[in-house]
């Protein structure tokens, strides 16, 4: 199921105020490491951390031990689907920290 | 708190906290192992354009004809998305997109840091030689890990090519004559030191006994975001 993100999140604003301009609105997966998937509605406009909060409420993780990567790549809450060049469907990974001293125990 | 920007859209930020693992006797974390593959990265860059500007490659020190490896390193999220329960090139197909600099597969070598539940490794794809290495300071050997990467190369090429490369005659290497690790805490030091020199093409000049030394030497770099 796919949740509103942005403006709309708290219901403030009447859903799809501006639906005269699709891509103003993209859809975003974020995929765990267990490839399951939750669907965002995203404005091109709205910083990503809001999807991070979202999605790290919903599946009740700490949002200090996952990371969120975009082709590979880390992507930080303050960057927007618009500075990312992101487009409709793209997939965001959820994966979680690593820490590693030795294999021995 | 370390703000590395690479270029205008990678923003990396590192607060002290995470830091903190640096210090004697703690596990890495990923966020220091991967901030230095990134500064690996840019040394990468550096040494690629000192080179193409025709002058000197190692950082400005004068006259020597040594040609560094042009290098991708991947971070250590690279192989547990390759391989989530079973080898699945399609999560990573995307991280090799062709808008990001040119294809990896016409580089010399691609290393990554392996996150192996409590350890951490290296692992190097040689596109030269045809050999795919992994680097463990316990001298650990992982052969479902190299038959994977060397898929992924045969995938890659097949995807990002759109010609097949049969890798199955390619070598893999589990090197034994390298540094070693003596303690229970250390191994993602190694790893990164073991990404440093193979991404220079240097050989190993470091041993157990100098992790507490490079442990601050690695700090250093990355707080001042720069590796050379």
């Amino acid at each position: 199921m796919a949740e509103q993100i942005g403006e709309n999140e708290h219901q403030k604003k009447p859903p799809f105020k501006e639906e005269g301009n699709p891509a103003n609105v993209i859809n975003l997966v974020v995929k765990d490491q267990t490839g399951n998937e939750v669907h965002f509605k995203v404005k091109m406009k709205t910083k990503l951390d809001k999807v991070f909060t979202a999605y790290c409420n919903k599946k009740g993780q700490d949002p200090s031990t996952v990371r969120f990567l975009y082709d590979g790549t880390r992507v930080h809450g303050h960057s927007t689907p618009d500075e990312l060049g992101m487009e409709d469907g793209d997939v965001l990974d959820c994966v979680i920290e690593q820490l590693g001293g030795c294999c021995r125990a | 708190m370390v703000d590395f920007r690479p270029n205008s859209v990678l923003v990396i930020e590192l607060p002290r906290a995470k830091l903190q693992c640096m210090d004697l006797g703690v596990w890495l974390n990923d966020e220091v192992i991967n901030m230095y593959m990134l500064l690996l990265q840019a040394r990468d860059t550096r040494l690629r354009r000192a080179a193409a500007a025709g002058g000197n490659a190692a950082g400005g020190s004068a006259s020597s004809p040594y040609t560094p490896p042009r290098c991708h390193f991947f971070n250590s999220f690279f192989y547990n998305k390759l391989f989530q329960g079973a080898y699945n090139y399609a999560n990573v197909r995307r991280w090799t997109t062709p808008k990001q600099l040119s294809n990896k597969l016409q580089l010399d070598r691609i290393i990554m840091p392996i996150h192996k539940g409590v350890h951490w490794t290296c692992a190097e794809v040689d596109l030269r030689a045809r050999v795919v290495r992994y680097y463990d300071s316990l001298k650990g050997e992982d052969h479902a890990l190299v038959r994977h990467l060397l898929s992924w190369v045969s995938d890659e090429s097949a995807d990002k090519l759109k010609q097949r490369w049969d890798t199955s005659k390619w070598q893999v290497e589990f090197p034994k004559n390298i540094p070693e690790q003596h303690n229970g805490c250390d191994c993602g030091v190694f790893s990164i030191m073991f990404a440093d020199r193979r991404g220079a093409g240097l050989p190993f000049d470091f041993s157990q006994r100098d992790m507490p030394l490079l442990r601050i030497k690695v700090l250093q770099r990355i707080v001042q975001m720069r590796v050379d």
